[in-house]
């Protein structure tokens, strides 16, 4: 592949592929990687065999089930197995719509991994740690500039969490005024992220899901019947995973308002807002951010994370303890909050992924946000143009209009006229070494696909990734059983969906797969 | 350590599928640092703790006024100190330890008072004998001031 050739397209692309056996199955008798520092022959004078204080009924009387190898050979296995994963530092990572997979700056792992981060004690004494506290007071006062709101906690592991969280939240504010046995239900909307639905459910809340109008943005008229005095609140995601921004924010905050409920804001989607629209004008009282999506700290394949909840300062007192604060001269844990929910996480934060988020915020400034904003913004719409020309391919809700920083399509038409389903689409892809996801469930637009290119990839890239789409879709129309049976040039071939929704037939341990399979230990 | 937590999908008990971030990563490094343990390496690493644990509470406790054996059950890597006879609070000690360079155990005076003047100490495979004996100098020094 060379810049001057017109096409980057990788046509003799082939993914890494070791068939590396399950680690249990490389473990030798006797192999070891690494050894402890033994201990001090006076201490073992005082003290003895400690194991014979224990009660015999505790003692193990087999030894657990470790797989036993080398230090090399636990690196190489190791090592062989990232080989055959495709990540954001491999490929072309647009596919994976709603998680914002932008670029790390490989130069914040050095902050996140040094020894002063790193070896942090959570229980030490505030005085030795100012300068953590620093960064995260800092990052708190960062986050509320960016949405208005007034202060903000970093807990939350997560975006799931931190949804919990503001149910938690929400649920505290009406018990506090003595409502909290009648309001008992929590409006969404079905574009929102489902983790908002899940954790109103898991909370106790009855949940109400609103489904858009006919032009894709979520339906007021059915807001308005959803309401009542039972509504504890509202917790949504905006612009939605349609990459549609709901022009009427303002009346479904208010309208919810009114009802007396409160608005959470999931704001995993603020790649393509930041600088431009805060939560605060659109009307809510609590939100998140994900430092791992739109604040650059990875997603690392599913974490570490954090997700950052805000709240305005009516709310404030019921956040999660402890909030980091400054007294004008130093930095301090505060557990003085009067109503506060408690503890979702042990100790006070996300430490890594806030210090990345820091570090990321600090090199772009002000400036920068508002940049990476509207590149995100126009990278999408430039891939929603070019995509809309692809035969088969559509856009739920497609118009004139621009959309935000991704976008649903549909291979709805393609499928019609041949049969082939996006999950086929996806399994094509794998052979050109790019990741495609296909979306959330429920599939309310049919056989989905969710792209956002964010501000980290340039037109060259993008191109790549449309071609793959375009040259697929030919093949589609030409020679369908070809794409139904890739990938071809992946770690695997195709492989069976079915087996994941039988519990005879899926392991997710060693133990299982051995019983489930028959197999000698 | 925390893993994938059971959010389930859009409802209840019925989900059959969860999309969350949590600690993935940290799991990962779990799984390499179990490996090249392995279960030889799990039960030296257990003994160990137990051994330096156990030392230091023994030479804490042979300081004059101080308590260790306030449960009295074996224990693992972490145990109560208890300071009431010293006339001096956790926090007056962790301060003068701090002085030395050293991180003294956790206050428990407020979370649980019915233990009176106590600290959580904690030893590992990674304090060593004369970690442990500059401790127990530091604070045998400060208290016969």
């Amino acid at each position: 592949m060379s810049l001057n050739e017109k096409s980057f397209l990788r046509k003799n692309f082939h993914q890494s592929k070791w068939d590396e056996p399950i680690i249990f199955e490389l473990s030798k008798k006797g192999e070891r990687g690494i050894f402890v520092p033994e201990v001090e022959d006076e201490i073992k004078e005082v003290v003895g065999n400690p194991i014979e204080r224990l009660p015999e009924t505790i003692q193990r009387k087999k030894d657990p089930n470790l797989p036993e190898l080398s230090q090399a050979r636990v690196l190489r296995h190791f090592l062989r197995l990232s080989q055959e994963t495709l990540g954001a530092d491999l490929n072309i990572e647009i596919g994976q719509g709603t998680c914002t997979m932008k670029y790390s700056p490989k130069v914040n792992e050095r902050f996140a991994s040094s020894q002063k981060v790193a070896e942090i004690h959570p229980l030490q004494d505030e005085e030795t740690v100012q300068g953590m506290l620093e960064i995260i007071y800092k990052t708190d006062l960062f986050l509320r500039e960016i949405s208005g709101l007034d202060r903000f906690v970093f807990q939350p592991g997560g975006g799931s969490q931190a949804a919990l969280t503001n149910a938690s939240i929400t649920r505290a504010y009406h018990e506090a005024r003595g409502e909290g046995e009648k309001r008992n239900e929590i409006i969404t909307t079905i574009f929102s992220h489902p983790s908002n639905a899940a954790a109103a459910a898991v909370k106790g809340f009855k949940v109400i899901t609103l489904y858009p109008d006919k032009e894709g943005y979520p339906d007021i008229e059915a807001l308005k019947k959803a309401v009542s005095d039972h509504t504890a609140g509202i917790m949504i995601t905006n612009p939605e995973d349609t990459g549609i921004y709901n022009p009427r924010i303002k009346e479904f905050t208010r309208i919810v308002h009114e009802a007396g409920g409160i608005c959470s804001y999931d704001q995993a989607n603020a790649n393509g807002i930041l600088g431009i629209t805060r939560a605060k004008e659109a009307g809510f009282d609590l939100s998140f951010f994900n430092l791992h999506k739109t604040f650059s700290s990875p997603h690392g394949c599913g974490g570490p994370a954090c997700g950052a909840v805000g709240a305005k300062k009516e709310l404030e007192k019921f956040l999660p303890v402890p909030l980091v604060d400054y007294n004008g001269t130093k930095y301090y844990l505060n557990y003085d909050i009067s109503n506060s929910i408690g503890k979702v996480r042990s100790f006070y934060g996300v430490i890594p992924v806030i210090v990345r988020s820091y570090a990321w915020i600090m090199s772009l400034g002000e400036e920068g946000l508002k940049e990476v904003a509207k590149t995100a913004v126009l990278n999408s719409n430039y891939l929603f143009r070019k995509i809309l020309k692809i035969k088969g391919a559509g856009a739920a809700y497609a118009s004139d209009k621009h959309r935000f920083e991704q976008v649903r399509y549909t291979w709805e038409q393609l499928t019609k006229d041949t049969g082939v389903t996006t999950e086929d689409v996806k399994r094509r892809m794998c052979d050109f070494g790019l990741h495609y996801w296909l979306s959330h469930h429920p599939w309310v637009v049919p056989e989905p696909f969710t792209l956002e290119p964010t501000e980290s990839n340039s037109k060259d890239e993008l191109d790549e990734y449309i071609e793959a789409l375009e040259l697929i879709s030919h093949e589609v129309y030409t020679d369908p059983e070809k794409v139904k049976n890739a990938p071809y040039h992946s770690v695997v071939h195709k492989i069976n969906n079915e087996t994941f929704d039988n519990p005879e037939k899926w392991a997710i341990t060693w133990r299982a797969y051995l019983k489930k399979y028959k197999k000698k230990e | 350590m925390f893993f994938l937590t059971e959010l389930p999908l859009r409802s209840g008990k019925k989900a059959k599928e969860f999309v969350g971030t949590m600690s993935a990563l940290c799991g990962i490094t779990a799984g390499v640092y179990l490996a090249l343990m392995g279960p030889q390496g799990m039960q030296d690493i257990g003994k160990i703790i137990m051994q330096r644990s156990m030392y230091a509470s023994k030479r804490l406790s042979e300081i004059k006024g101080v308590k260790t054996s306030y449960f009295t059950a074996p224990f693992f890597k972490e145990f109560v100190v208890n300071f009431d006879n010293i006339g001096l609070t956790v926090e007056q000690i962790n301060k003068e330890l701090l002085k030395k360079t050293i991180f003294g155990g956790k206050d428990l005076s407020r979370e649980f008072p019915e233990l009176g003047q106590s600290a959580l100490y904690c030893f590992t495979e990674i304090h060593t004998k004369r970690d442990i004996d500059i401790l127990v100098d530091t604070l045998k020094d400060y208290f016969t001031e």
